[in-house]
């Protein structure tokens, strides 16, 4: 009886851990992109840092895109909802904007092709609201990404960089 | 005392114990490859894509692998990453030896070949170039393309394999189309070969 209760509460444990391990490495991970990504300026959230496209001395993230140019705004919803606005590179240009959740999920994504014109805003809030996404967690990560073909390209690209904000407002 | 409580007590714990101790083994052992043993993972050939990447339902293995090796990955709506770290015959891609990459294009808006180390980083080259793209790739006059992974130039499609101890190559392909989006399986990819002579540096 004692065996056969230490067998079963001993493959529950089992799963459970197994479970929490692979949970805590998604969530430890992101951490360290939050805090490497919040270093590349001063560290303050609810901020854009425009990046250049990456070469073989990046370290911020792993596997990064050498054709894309990022930009990322670590957000933290404590104080407000967060608006996202700017306005995208002329059409030809790939360009999107996703939001990750704490534990490393892509819940939300925008390109190009589905907005109607160059200007965009979007809010994200905690929570649920008609015309808001709502974000999974407190904090996350929003990454901006557009394509870098040739060098000629960077001006655009920098301009459009340029024009994006990210900014809490009192819900 | 009552031993036979306290021999219960100290099985019980015991089995308990081992049982938590191998989740926590299995998770780590699961992550030290990059591929396998995943319900979420599509193998084709030597390339594997997760077809729940990025996604809210993806399991826990999905989440803590791409946290690894590819953290902030989009939702496959988006790009569908393929990867390989051994070629056609199940060899791992040695950077000692030279590679061929041959296929066609593939059916998305954009698409891109990229090389990577055993840090998942990219490899430093002369040439400054990191990927072989659907914007900078030479093409056969029948479409197909084909790309060396080598550590010196063979001054065409190349991806330099550089100082790297071990590598991953990645395929992107930016806004699939419908068809991809609704069977990853029937996406044409290309095949790895090892080159018998190796690239001369140009």
């Amino acid at each position: 009886m004692i065996i056969l209760a230490g067998l079963l509460s001993g493959i529950l444990l089992g799963f459970i851990a197994y479970r929490v391990s692979l949970d805590r490495v998604a969530v430890r991970l992101m951490d360290g992109a939050e805090k490497r990504l919040l270093a590349v300026r001063d560290g303050r959230l609810n901020m854009f840092r425009h990046g250049r496209a990456p070469t073989h001395t990046s370290r911020q993230v792993v596997m990064p895109s050498p054709d894309l140019v990022y930009s990322s705004c670590v957000y933290d919803l404590a104080a407000g909802d967060l608006v996202i606005a700017g306005e995208m590179p002329p059409a030809g240009y790939y360009w999107s904007l996703c939001l990750y959740a704490h534990n490393t999920d892509n819940y939300f994504v925008l390109n190009d092709r589905e907005l109607p014109e160059r200007r965009f805003s979007i809010t994200v809030s905690r929570k649920a609201r008609n015309g808001v996404i709502q974000s999974p967690t407190r904090t996350g990560i929003a990454l901006i990404r557009m394509i870098q073909r040739r060098q000629d390209d960077l001006p655009v690209i920098q301009a459009a960089q340029q024009s994006v904000s990210c900014g809490v407002v009192k819900a | 005392m009552n031993w036979d409580v306290a021999i219960g007590a100290v099985i019980f714990l015991a089995l308990a114990l081992a049982g938590a101790t191998a989740g926590i083994l299995l998770a780590r052992y699961r992550l030290r490859s990059t591929v396998g043993d995943n319900p979420d993972e599509i193998q084709i050939g030597a390339w594997t894509t997760n077809k729940l990447a990025g996604s809210s339902s993806a399991n826990a293995l999905t989440r803590a692998r791409i946290a690894i090796h590819g953290i902030l990955a989009m939702h496959r709506k988006e790009t569908i990453y393929f990867f390989a770290a051994k070629d056609d015959l199940g060899n791992a891609l040695d950077p000692e030896r030279d590679w061929e990459i041959k296929g066609g294009a593939f059916d998305c808006r954009w698409w891109s070949f990229t090389l990577y180390d055993e840090e998942y980083q990219l490899i430093e080259s002369l040439s400054r170039r990191y990927s072989v793209h659907s914007d900078n790739v030479q093409l056969s006059p029948d479409g197909s393309y084909r790309i060396v992974i080598s550590r010196g130039n063979p001054d065409t499609n190349w991806l330099a394999s550089g100082m790297a101890r071990r590598l991953m190559l990645t395929i992107r392909l930016y806004n699939p189309s419908q068809a991809v989006l609704d069977d990853v399986r029937s996406v044409a990819l290309p095949s790895i070969r090892q080159l018998e002579i190796r690239q001369e540096a140009a």
